[in-house]
């Protein structure tokens, strides 16, 4: 039983029974574990609508306004076999990727040609109250080419119950590269569902910068998988929990080939009655040497009732390789408080500066200076005590 | 200006100073010499209020009012300063965050009107000249990535900056060069003044030879054993520690 | 390490692989309501243990095999497995080593552990577990001086109802995992040790363990209770001799520490790891668990895992008093086609509880290890503290190393740290001692010994040489 029967029964498309069969993944599934599902089940989803906009969106399963510019087609052919394959692996993953799959509205597939270099803006619309939209996007990166993705949702929407879901195909050629950017600052009722699934050519390269602050409940499913040599991807997201929001982030990056780098830095900050999961994995493949693997993830607790799940998971198949990953747990550093304070800094005011810090480290890589800027704005407005940080930057940063 | 009455202090129930006393007046320096883990840097930090040590016994008053009362913070907004002997990296927060923020919080409480942004950074770049320091690690994570030596220097700009009543420099001559040791020292030379303290904390004679104290005073096992001008320091230097405490 | 040494290691293939002959006392295979009465019987038991038994029984029946390891091995038929496996003498058990069968004797000369010596030479009481049931216990006077209970589980149910009634199952209940479940079903027996209140036990205790009966599965069941401001140092030990069909262990362990108690338990792990195609090796999946009760109490477990084909362990600590402390430190070896998946839990309940993991994986050949660990830390534990450590060294390209360590924090003061590297054994390191002198075998134990340096400094003294000399047995043939 789930929310989604309904719409279950009315679809036609192949995956629906077996969908409904199977309903929600329990928490005895590993990879859902911490994942509460009261509202995914008990509400009763409905069909979603479209909005109107003159940008490039999402809105209720649909991609609205594909951009036309240089270097950017869309392609009617369809998936190719790998695609398919790809989407196919995406769909089985567990009780609830075979409903994103029945359900799927729109699937756009865009093309980005070689040597050509594209700015795709995407804005998530909110959906209606209780409609759940589905899409997908694949998009293929031609050799040397460059794409710079962005993906922004839309923040003041009403903040009733909703659903975004959004699986991702991306496929990079030789030399190619993708800077993808989610500033994710959904409105309060919204549950969101994305799926990444990233495939890097020989000497290509895909980054991610991740910020989840909106949101009742957000959930991404990244894979990365490093098929030619040299292929590296750096991965940066931070999450940010207040009230009861729940923010969930399973990254796997596969090393299939030797000499392939990769990097990931994930924060939580979590504060209320917030809860952070996130799992992060790195196979390196047998005979893929000489690979290179670095993890780090750290968790800020706030509150008594705040609630974090972190899991680095290294599996490990050649024996040439650096692999290294670090995990911390804890509150604000006492010695970094004490030295502000020294200098004359309230507590307050202090607290707010080292949460700042903790959520810089992720913010100031952000390349896009005006999602930048938004994305600090949001931060400082999140903290008890931002001020003081907003009135420096005024004032100093120029 | 200061005066510290039979202090006692301990760290996880380990008693580390056993009955300090010591009297500063306005525009003495001091200096706190003593063997490595004689109590020199628990002074310093029990001063500024670090709060992993805990007083058992004696008054510290400063200016009239109980100084064991009050918040590190309040501490600062009357006029204490302490440089770190190891000055703490805060990644993602700017320098230049740390040193506007903290001006204006001590400017607020002496009742001073609040620096705008471009009176600040002249100030700024002036004591920078002083320092010698170049104005990219205005820009910079606090002490994130700096040399032992930028860290002491950007100790010593932050005092400039606080112009404290009462400095206390702990081990501030550690980890310099000669060169570097010059430039903190005059740093320190130009901040004397009679209506400022400072007690200065070291184990070698090497920075009093440039920042002359009036007093010197030798610690060992928590206490104060020895009180002198500043030939006490050279003898120091002459015959060693367990020489003088022989003595 | 001298030439004579490697000389030793090179011909050595299983040292300890050979079958002692004696006849057994052996149930016919099979698992029903009716094969547990029987063991009861044999026993001897009250009526509270046949029933104990029976009831986790029924609920094993219900439970289905974890699925979540990193390890592949074929379905365990328990059927075809005999549960009840006793030496024949039992019934006049011998009052001294003059007594004991001589074969017994060689058996434990063979080992290297002859029970005169270890007697005269480590000052170490021995309950020596052959098969299923314990056959000599040595040093009870001493031990009784001092109050300490050290003894048979199967003794104890009869010299001490009332403490086992009350902490059989308390920290491991019966349907905790499938494999603890069979266990209290079926166990065999193993030890059971009671430090009264003040009392530091005298001796290191330990026991060491056989498996030495084909398709006999070996189901040990161990309880430990430390009262108030006690100390117990208990060491196991264990190899098994050469086979070729699987044979099952699933062990029970159950430690409880009260108010300024200590427990260290230690344990060489060298059961037959399978040949270099995995045949024949022990399947062996462990649960141990330790309950600091009290405050200020401290339970550490130190492992050294050379042996078995299959290894599933994760010896844990329940944190519960204020301020305890719990301690995992463990060296892992998964050489030939060994897999190994072990690591450990830390529950922190308590305030100011504390918690270290120091955890060091070796995998060699087509060996897969992996380090799976549970730091949770639940609200009002305040202060919590953890630090983690998993290191991986890989010797080889065939092997693999894996690590999967589980935090769960809900209380803002804890502070936990985990750090884990996963390296080859560097090829500067072996030059720079070759350029010396050592050979490439010898090279490698060095680097080895040395990254697991941590770990063996935990262990007792003796266990320590112990462990070293295993390492490098498990390391031969790993260069070149």
């Amino acid at each position: 039983m789930s929310g989604f029967d309904t719409l279950l029964a009315q679809s036609t498309a192949p995956r629906a029974e077996q969908a409904r069969a199977l309903g929600l993944p329990t928490p005895r599934v590993e990879r859902w574990k911490y994942v509460p599902t009261r509202t995914l089940a008990r509400t009763a989803w409905v069909a979603p609508t479209q909005r109107d906009t003159d940008t490039f969106a999402l809105s209720g399963g649909q991609f609205l306004n594909i951009p036309t510019v240089d270097g950017l087609t869309e392609v009617q052919s369809g998936l190719t076999e790998s695609e398919r394959l790809r989407l196919d692996a995406m769909a089985t993953a567990h009780g609830f990727s075979l409903t994103q799959d029945a359900l799927n509205g729109h699937q756009l597939i865009l093309e980005v040609g070689a040597s050509a270099s594209v700015t795709l803006t995407l804005e998530h619309l909110a959906n209606l109250s209780l409609e759940a939209g589905f899409a997908t996007l694949v998009i293929r990166v031609g050799s040397n080419a460059s794409l710079s993705l962005i993906e922004t949702f839309e923040a003041e929407a009403a903040s009733e119950t909703n659903l975004d879901s959004l699986r991702m195909l991306v496929s990079v050629a030789r030399d190619g590269r993708v800077n993808h950017l989610k500033f994710q600052a959904a409105n309060a009722g919204q549950l969101i569902f994305h799926a990444v699934d990233v495939d890097l050519s020989e000497n290509a390269q895909y980054t991610l910068d991740t910020i989840d602050f909106g949101s009742k409940m957000a959930r991404s499913d990244i894979l990365i998988t490093l098929s030619g040599r040299h292929a590296n991807t750096d991965v940066r997201g931070l999450a940010l929990c207040n009230g009861s929001q729940y923010h969930d982030t399973h990254l796997a990056i596969d090393h299939a080939v030797g000499e392939t780098t990769s990097a990931m830095m994930f924060r939580n900050m979590v504060d209320d009655k917030g809860e952070a999961t996130f799992n992060g994995r790195v196979l390196i493949r047998k005979d893929a040497q000489k690979s290179a693997t670095e993890q780090s993830v750290a968790n800020l607790l706030l509150s008594e009732r705040a609630r974090v799940n972190p899991k680095p998971e290294l599996e490990i198949y050649a024996d040439d390789v650096t692999a290294s990953h670090g995990c911390t747990v804890g509150s604000l550093n006492k010695a970094e408080l004490f030295y502000l304070k020294s200098r004359g800094i309230a507590e307050a005011d202090a607290r707010a500066f080292l949460q700042y810090a903790f959520a810089e480290e992720v913010v100031e890589r952000v390349a896009h200076p005006q999602i930048r800027e938004q994305i600090e704005t949001r931060l400082l407005g999140e903290l008890t005590h931002g001020e003081l940080i907003a009135e420096l930057k005024d004032a100093l940063d120029v | 200006m200061l005066v510290i009455r039979n202090l006692h202090a301990r760290v996880d129930d380990k008693p580390i100073l056993k009955g300090i006393n010591l009297e500063i007046q306005a525009g003495e320096v001091h200096a706190i010499m003593g063997p490595n883990g004689s109590g020199k840097s628990t002074l310093s930090s029990v001063l500024a209020g670090r709060d992993e040590y805990e007083v058992t016994d004696g008054e510290v008053i400063y200016q009239g009012q109980n100084l064991l009362e009050l918040e590190p913070e309040e501490r600062a907004w009357a006029g204490i300063f302490l440089s770190f002997q190891y000055p703490v990296e805060i990644p993602g927060v700017k320098n230049i965050y740390l040193l506007k923020a903290a001006v204006n919080a001590v400017r607020e409480h002496r009742g001073q009107p609040e620096l705008k942004a471009g009176e600040f950074l002249k100030l700024v770049r002036e004591k920078l000249k002083i320092m010698q320091m170049d104005e990219a690690f205005l820009h910079r994570n606090v002490n994130e990535g700096f040399s032992g030596g930028e860290k002491k220097r950007n100790e010593i700009l932050q005092m400039q900056l606080l112009e404290p009543t009462l400095a206390l420099l702990d081990e501030t001559d550690s980890g310099l060069d000669v060169d570097a040791l010059k430039i903190v020292g005059e740093g320190i030379n130009r901040m004397r003044d009679p209506s400022r303290s400072v007690l200065l904390v070291t184990h070698y004679q090497r920075l009093l030879d440039i920042v002359k104290p009036d007093y010197v005073h030798v610690l060992a096992d928590g206490e104060i054993k020895l009180s002198g001008d500043f030939t006490l320091a050279e003898r120091l230097e002459r015959e060693g520690y367990e020489g003088i405490e022989a003595a | 390490m001298s030439n004579q040494d490697i000389d030793q290691l090179v011909d050595q293939d299983y040292k300890y692989g050979f079958v002692t002959d004696i006849e057994s006392d052996t149930l016919p295979p099979g698992l029903n309501e009716d094969v547990i009465r029987e063991i009861s019987k044999r026993k001897g038991e009250p009526e509270w243990l046949l029933e104990w038994r029976l009831e986790a029984y029924h609920k094993w029946l219900q439970m289905t095999p974890p699925d979540w390891a990193h390890l592949e091995y074929p379905a365990i038929d328990f059927q075809t497995m005999s549960y009840f496996s006793a030496p024949k003498n039992k019934d006049d058990a011998p009052k001294s080593l003059d007594e004991v069968d001589p074969a017994l004797i060689e058996t434990y000369n063979k080992l290297g552990i002859p029970l005169e010596e270890q007697k005269m030479l480590a000052g170490v009481a021995v309950d020596a577990v052959f098969d299923s049931v314990s056959v000599v216990t040595t040093f009870k006077e001493k031990l009784h001086e001092a109050g300490v209970v050290f003894c048979p589980l199967s003794e104890a149910v009869h010299s001490h109802p009332e403490l086992v009634k009350e902490y059989l199952g308390s920290i491991v209940p019966q349907n905790d995992n499938y494999f603890a479940a069979l266990n209290s079903a079926v166990f065999s027996d193993g030890s059971f040790v009671y430090i009264p209140k003040g009392v530091t036990c005298p001796m290191e205790l330990s026991t060491y363990f056989r498996i030495n009966q084909q398709n006999t599965g070996q189901f040990e069941r161990t309880l430990i209770i430390a009262e108030d401001s006690s100390y117990v140092s208990y060491l196991e030990g264990c190899t098994a001799p050469q086979r070729d069909e699987n044979q099952l262990h699933a062990a029970v362990v159950e430690l409880v520490a009260m108010d300024d108690a200590e427990i260290k338990y230690s344990t060489v792990q060298n059961w037959f790891a399978g040949d270099d195609e995995g045949k024949g090796g022990i399947y062996n999946f462990v649960t141990k668990r330790g309950e600091c009760r009290g405050d200020r109490s401290k339970i550490s477990w130190t492992q050294l895992e050379t042996g078995s084909a299959i290894t599933w362990k994760y010896p844990s600590c329940v944190l519960k008093g204020a301020d305890s402390v719990g301690e995992f430190y463990s060296v892992a070896v998964a050489g030939k086609k060994q897999q190994a998946d072990t690591g450990t839990k830390m529950i922190h309940i308590g305030p100011r509880t504390r918690s270290t993991i120091i955890s060091k994986g070796i995998s060699t050949a087509r060996g897969q290890n992996a380090y799976r660990g549970l730091v949770k830390v639940l609200p009002g534990a305040t202060d919590a503290r953890n630090f983690t450590q998993c290191d991986s060294l890989l010797i080889g390209d065939q092997c693999g190393a894996h690590t999967f360590p589980y935090v769960e924090a809900a209380e803002p003061s804890a502070n936990l740290e985990h750090e884990a590297t996963t390296s080859k054994v560097s090829d500067d390191q072996l030059f720079y001692l070759r350029t010396r002198g050592m050979s490439e075998e010898d090279a490698l134990n060095m680097v080895v010994n040395g990254f697991c340096k941590d770990v063996f400094q935990k262990l007792p003294m003796e266990f320590a040489v112990e462990a070293e000399a295993l390492l490098g047995i498990t390391l031969e043939g790993a260069v070149g």
